[in-house]
């Protein structure tokens, strides 16, 4: 059978009644729910208040574990992580790094605290988080910029206004994250609506992986985008946590 | 007669508004089409239709995306069944002197191209009875001035999705302020990146986190401008 293009999604889709707003909860069944703070830490506290805590994004969790050991830091810090699905739900982050942090700073008043987050769509609200708990975060505001390094991606977002990024983990999880996480897999008709103003997807690839590249190049075939893949490595994530490192 | 076979005709006034709100929010374009003309055909006046079946149900949408229960591409095919009704009601309402509460020109600022949020303001600011002039996305200061310019309206509406992109939104303001412009309209502004802090810091009347909160700012500033404008007739 030939793949599917987003064209014929859109037109084979027909709608049919669900029953409105009273058909939502039958409706939102399969739909996983977007885990809050407290669902995610509950009230377990940290393990090594000696080490400084790393707290990143979920969706940095196997980058950062990767450049802790290419340092030789696996055990310079604690890490802890905060739920990747928040990159859809931005608003979510600065309350959810003050949590950890206040967490944390009930074990040890002066505990390092890092954070593994670029400002990442909160609007400054996560540095104004990290000015009052004293918390140093990456710098640039998303984990594209820190990964390409500021110069690349400023020079690819000139080059092509309209470019869809993935990371490594975004490419690996792209069907829970994008097609189904921004709703996509439910209505997919609407997928010209939401990514009519793209062009291209650049894949910006932490590691050297072939199959990760091929899944990355099939997303941008299914929003029908052209692909461009660019190798990253781990760009200012490696600087970040060995500045971070105690002596 | 399974309910996708209704027969919208056989429903009484109350009964198909109140399928009307279903067939928004399930984002049936075809049946709100089918519905709108009925009401029209039976007697009702296009405001009537516009504000206590497409409005009313949208209102709903907007309560449950603000609350998480719908998702984006979800009130984007519900404001695509409004924009269907209202592609039937807009030439009649013009023709028939409804009330217009107000308008809006609205784009995306320069070096962003995201323009959902921006969409759905514009749809359901529609549906709401504003007159809006969507000029799109990457607007440099200039396209803005050259649309106010153009079309004069009440309020002036920018969005941004992106950290880098939304300082841009004071470059416009201002704008505006060295030309004497400022107050001469609302500048609103939104994007998932901004809050309450932001818009003020960059001198905007007013934030809206989201498309349904746009519409309850944009009416209030509305009406507290006709009434200053009022108060200034009858001082």
């Amino acid at each position: 059978m030939p793949e599917q293009t987003p064209k014929d999604t859109q037109t084979a889709a027909r709608r049919t009644r669900s029953g409105g707003r009273a058909g939502r909860a039958e409706r939102a069944q399969g739909r996983r729910p977007v885990p809050t703070i407290e669902a995610r830490d509950g009230a377990a506290g940290f393990q090594h208040p000696d080490k400084p805590l790393l707290i990143i994004c979920g969706a940095l969790g196997a980058e950062t574990k990767s450049v802790l050991g290419a340092a030789g830091l696996d055990d310079a810090f604690e890490v802890t992580a905060l739920p990747a699905i928040w990159h859809n739900f931005p608003d979510r982050i600065p309350a959810g790094v003050e949590a950890k942090a206040t967490q944390a700073r009930k074990d040890r008043a002066d505990r390092p605290i890092f954070v593994g987050y670029a400002d990442c769509g909160t609007g400054g609200l996560l540095d104004e988080v990290c000015e009052r708990l004293d918390l140093t975060r990456i710098a640039g505001p998303h984990c594209y910029s820190f990964f390409a390094g500021e110069a690349r991606f400023n020079a690819l977002a000139e080059e092509e206004l309209g470019s869809f990024y993935l990371t490594d983990f975004l490419a690996r999880h792209f069907e829970t994250l994008i097609w189904e996480g921004m709703g996509l897999a439910a209505n997919p008709e609407m997928l010209d609506a939401m990514f009519g103003g793209y062009r291209r997807l650049v894949f910006l690839a932490q590691t050297e992986d072939a199959a990760l590249t091929d899944r990355a190049r099939e997303a941008a075939d299914k929003l029908g985008l052209e692909f461009q893949r660019v190798f990253t490595g781990y760009g200012e994530l490696g600087s970040f946590v060995a500045a971070a490192a105690p002596e | 007669m399974s309910d996708d076979d209704l027969d919208l005709n056989a429903l009484n006034d109350d009964e198909l508004v109140e399928q009307m709100g279903d067939d928004l929010y399930d984002g049936l374009k075809e049946e709100i089409v089918e519905a709108t003309q009925i009401l029209l055909d039976r007697g009702w006046t296009p405001y009537d239709v516009l504000t206590k079946s497409l409005v009313a149900g949208m209102t709903i949408v907007g309560e449950d995306f603000r609350d998480g229960i719908l998702y984006v591409p979800e009130v984007l095919m519900a404001a695509n069944a409004m924009k269907a009704g209202m592609s039937i009601l807009k030439p009649l309402l013009a023709e028939t002197g409804a009330p217009r509460i107000g308008s809006m020109v609205i784009g995306t600022v320069k070096g962003d191209i995201h323009d959902i949020g921006k969409n759905l303001v514009s749809m359901m600011m529609e549906g709401a009875g504003f007159e809006v002039v969507d000029i799109g996305i990457n607007n440099p200061v200039e396209n803005y001035l050259d649309a106010i310019e153009e079309h004069k309206p009440d309020i002036l509406g920018m969005s941004a999705l992106l950290t880098t992109t939304m300082p841009y939104m004071k470059v416009v303001i201002e704008t505006l302020v060295e030309k004497g412009m400022r107050d001469d309209y609302i500048v609103l502004v939104g994007g998932a990146p901004l809050n309450e802090a932001f818009a003020e810091s960059i001198g905007a009347d007013g934030y809206c986190r989201d498309a349904a909160v746009a519409v309850e700012t944009a009416k209030d500033f509305v009406a507290r401008r006709h009434n200053m404008i009022g108060a200034r007739a009858n001082a």
